[in-house]
């Protein structure tokens, strides 16, 4: 979901450099959604599957509390949404969806409502979005291709730091090519914005 | 594995040397043979570092044979740390070469007059002990490089670092990996102290000749085997995760869910996770030729560690583990991997409880001794304690030492000892088993054990939460238990979600020792296990109130959850009353 407004950049990335990226992918990016749509709706728009988030995702955490319930937890604006694998160690495994040992978290566990409503509403929002473990390097690829938003400091960072990787031709902006250094100008200005990236995968 | 071999360190006219059958200890292994030789030898009101404590090592019951994963020994004792009774364990080689010549435990027992040193070196032929003052305060890579020179390559070594033979309640006593490196490390309640005070330098045990224990059923034991291995690579946490980014995957998680310890207990998530997480630990050792997925001893088929380099690809240490990054790392505020692993080199090296000195060098963070986030003062704080300086002397033992020392109210430690990377007010139930273990906070007293497998107290529906302290009390017994059967708590993934390779595990045993134990006798052993150490821990003078939190945790509360520790004494009291 993006918006005319929205500033966009396409980056061109060799395919083994797509691991630059992990830093930010588990520190959080962000998805523009309508806020009330449940965890697992949200993921399906996201273009997960729904087998791969049934057998996969096994451990989630919306606004840092556990999730036992993907259908009946519902994202609001400026939620934190993570997801991980299973996980080791006992605290590993009382953090999975209905983990026999979720006695261990009861003060901290999202509560589940099942009565809410489930119908989304019309009204955009926020998501922040952490990709942990294997979850993250299944998907990596996903989600940077569909595109995602990174605050304008976080990827000018990125680029500063990984001259090597966005060399000539693989910005773009507006339909332009843009050089490292113009591109580096250009983010200098929307230090505090959100920028769209999607990325295009090379070999 | 039917014999014990007993080395009295205080015999007149020097250490003395006798091999007698198993006898009554028959069927116990790993840490069901340690906790049941002290509790039934050492007065428990002993002086830790007197000559009536004794430390024993214990392979587990299947290992030694070729049954994956089975490389555990544990290590017990009267722990200087808690005073109560003590199990550490660690993977390494020790424990496969020790069952192969056919030791159930080496009893170390009595203590030298004087302040010599020895050096034990076993193999088929027998046991010799050599008195070896020049290896003294020798750091323990060192040491293990000068057991190479004199013995070769082939040999599996259990040692002491300097701050071992200071006696410091934090030492902990290393054993060598596959490389012959002295990486794992039986870490907790200063063990390393006790094997100090024994004038025990290094127990040099020589691989050459050694083969597998043959099982009584051949065919339905390597059957079985396969079962068990296959479990173990088809599980996610086993065979995907663990693997490929070691413990330390679950910084992230640990973080997220707000229970991740930061600047000594102070707040549950720390900003810097993401430079320490295991996904950037796995990235970082991958570009820099390091190894992401290696395993601690032969045999380990799920390989949870790595070898970690510099910039440059030179060796620094083995892949630290979670509980070392998170101690050293957010318990500290440090975000820096390079000066983690640094830390845990030299913890590795002077012979520390890496959980111990993390926690301990946080408490003097606290008190002023540094700044939280100052990597190069921690790593100046770390040298005190290997040189021994009056500074390092308190911090070498332990954060409830150094909190008192410096007068610093929030130590966070039970019995003593210091708490793992989980807040207990995050994660409450992991409260209850740290407030109630036998061994101090431990965060694997209780562990993901497959409880509804085993049935330990009836029948648990997975969608209905169980209490807390019934939990925590199957969880432990069950833990009990594992911990006898030499093999990695990370089976625990497996067995806990898959019956068929929790089967696989007991038809090993079975096809092992001829036997058919059947889960209930999983549950008995466990629980006799507990009861020798509880039994124990109470003729020691621990009482119920010694099985509590530090008090600021019902009162201090803890972000970004805001809650408190809210278990209450009475429940708490309910743990052991089965």
């Amino acid at each position: 979901m993006t918006s005319q407004n929205d500033i966009s950049i396409n980056l061109i990335v060799p395919h083994n450099k797509i691991n630059i990226f992990i830093p930010i992918i588990q520190k959080g990016f962000f998805i523009k959604t309508y806020i009330g749509t449940s965890i697992m709706e949200f993921l399906l728009q996201c273009g997960l599957s729904e087998e791969y988030i049934l057998n996969n995702i096994k451990t989630v955490f919306l606004d840092c509390k556990p999730v036992d319930d993907l259908n009946n937890t519902f994202i609001k604006n400026n939620s934190t949404l993570s997801l991980s694998g299973a996980m080791p160690g006992l605290v590993g495994a009382v953090m999975r969806i209905k983990s026999p040992f979720q006695s261990f978290r009861n003060t901290i566990s999202y509560p589940m409502k099942l009565n809410e409503s489930t119908t989304a509403t019309k009204k955009e929002g926020l998501v922040t979005i952490k990709l942990f473990n294997t979850v993250l390097s299944d998907n990596v690829m996903l989600f940077l291709t569909r595109g995602i938003f990174i605050v304008g400091s976080t990827l000018l960072s990125l680029i500063k730091e990984n001259k090597s990787v966005f060399k000539k031709n693989i910005i773009h902006y507006k339909g332009n090519i843009l050089q490292n250094s113009a591109a580096v100008t250009l983010l200098s200005r929307h230090q505090n914005d959100l920028i769209y990236v999607k990325v295009a995968v090379v070999d | 594995m039917d014999k014990i071999l007993r080395i009295n360190m205080g015999a007149s006219g020097g250490p003395s040397i006798k091999e007698e059958p198993i006898g009554s200890y028959a069927g116990l292994g790993g840490r069901g043979l340690t906790s049941a030789i002290i509790s039934n030898e050492v007065p428990p009101l002993c002086h830790a570092l007197g000559e009536e404590n004794k430390i024993v090592f214990a392979p587990g019951l299947l290992s030694g044979t070729a049954a994956a994963m089975s490389g555990r020994i544990s290590v017990g004792c009267k722990s200087p740390l808690t005073g109560s009774i003590k199990e550490s364990n660690a993977g390494g080689q020790a424990a496969q070469a020790l069952a192969r010549l056919g030791y159930a435990a080496i009893v170390i027992e009595g203590k030298p007059v004087g302040e010599d040193m020895y050096r034990i070196f076993i193999n088929q032929q027998g046991v010799t002990i050599e008195k070896d003052n020049s290896l003294k305060m020798t750091p323990n890579y060192d040491l293990i490089d000068k057991m190479k020179k004199k013995y070769g390559e082939k040999i599996a070594c259990i040692s002491i670092g300097p701050a071992g033979e200071m006696r410091m309640s934090a030492a902990s006593i290393a054993i060598t990996d596959m490389e012959v490196r002295p990486t794992r490390h039986a870490g907790r309640g200063g063990v390393g102290a006790v094997m100090g005070s024994k004038g025990v330098k290094v127990i040099v045990i020589d691989e050459t000749g050694l083969r597998n224990r043959e099982p009584k059923d051949p065919e339905k034991f390597r059957e079985a085997n396969k079962r068990w291995v296959d479990g173990l690579k088809k599980h996610p946490v086993t065979g995907q995760g663990l693997p490929a980014y070691g413990t330390n995957v679950l910084a992230n998680i640990i973080n997220e869910a707000g229970a991740y310890p930061t600047n000594n207990f102070s707040k549950g998530q720390f900003e810097g996770v993401s430079k320490i997480s295991g996904e950037t630990l796995a990235e970082t050792e991958t570009k820099r030729g390091g190894v992401a997925t290696h395993g601690c001893h032969r045999g380990c088929v799920i390989q949870c560690s790595g070898i970690y380099v510099d910039k440059k690809g030179n060796y620094v240490t083995k892949q630290p583990e979670y509980e070392t990054i998170w101690a050293h790392g957010a318990n500290c505020g440090i975000d820096d991997l390079d000066v983690i692993a640094t830390l845990d080199y030299w913890d590795d090296n002077y012979g520390l409880d890496t959980i111990e000195m993390g926690a301990t060098i946080a408490v003097a963070m606290e008190a002023g001794l540094a700044k939280f986030g100052d990597g190069k003062a921690a790593i100046k704080l770390l040298h005190e304690v290997g040189k021994g300086t009056p500074l390092g002397r308190i911090l070498g033992n332990g954060a409830a030492f150094t909190a008192k020392a410096f007068g610093i109210e929030r130590a966070p430690v039970v019995k003593g000892q210091a708490m793992p990377a989980y807040d207990p007010r995050a994660v409450q139930g992991i409260g209850v088993t740290y407030a109630t273990s036998t061994m101090g906070a431990d965060h694997t007293a209780g562990y993901a054990i497959a409880t509804n497998i085993l049935k330990v107290g009836g029948f648990v529906d997975p969608l209905k939460p169980e209490g807390q302290i019934e939990l925590s009390r199957n969880l432990q017994i069950a833990t009990a238990a594992i911990d006898s059967t030499g093999m990695c708590l990370f089976i625990a993934f497996a067995i806990m979600d898959q019956p068929e390779t929790f089967q696989a595990l007991l038809d090993l045993i079975n096809a092992f020792y001829g036997l058919d134990m059947k889960d209930s006798d999983v549950v008995e052993l466990g629980k006799k296990v507990l009861k020798m150490e509880r039994d124990f821990n109470t003729r020691a003078g621990f009482t119920k109130e010694h099985d509590r939190l530090p008090h600021y945790f019902k009162k201090e509360k803890i972000a970004p959850h805001n809650v408190v520790f809210q278990v209450k004494d009475e429940e708490l009291d309910q743990v052991f009353n089965w």
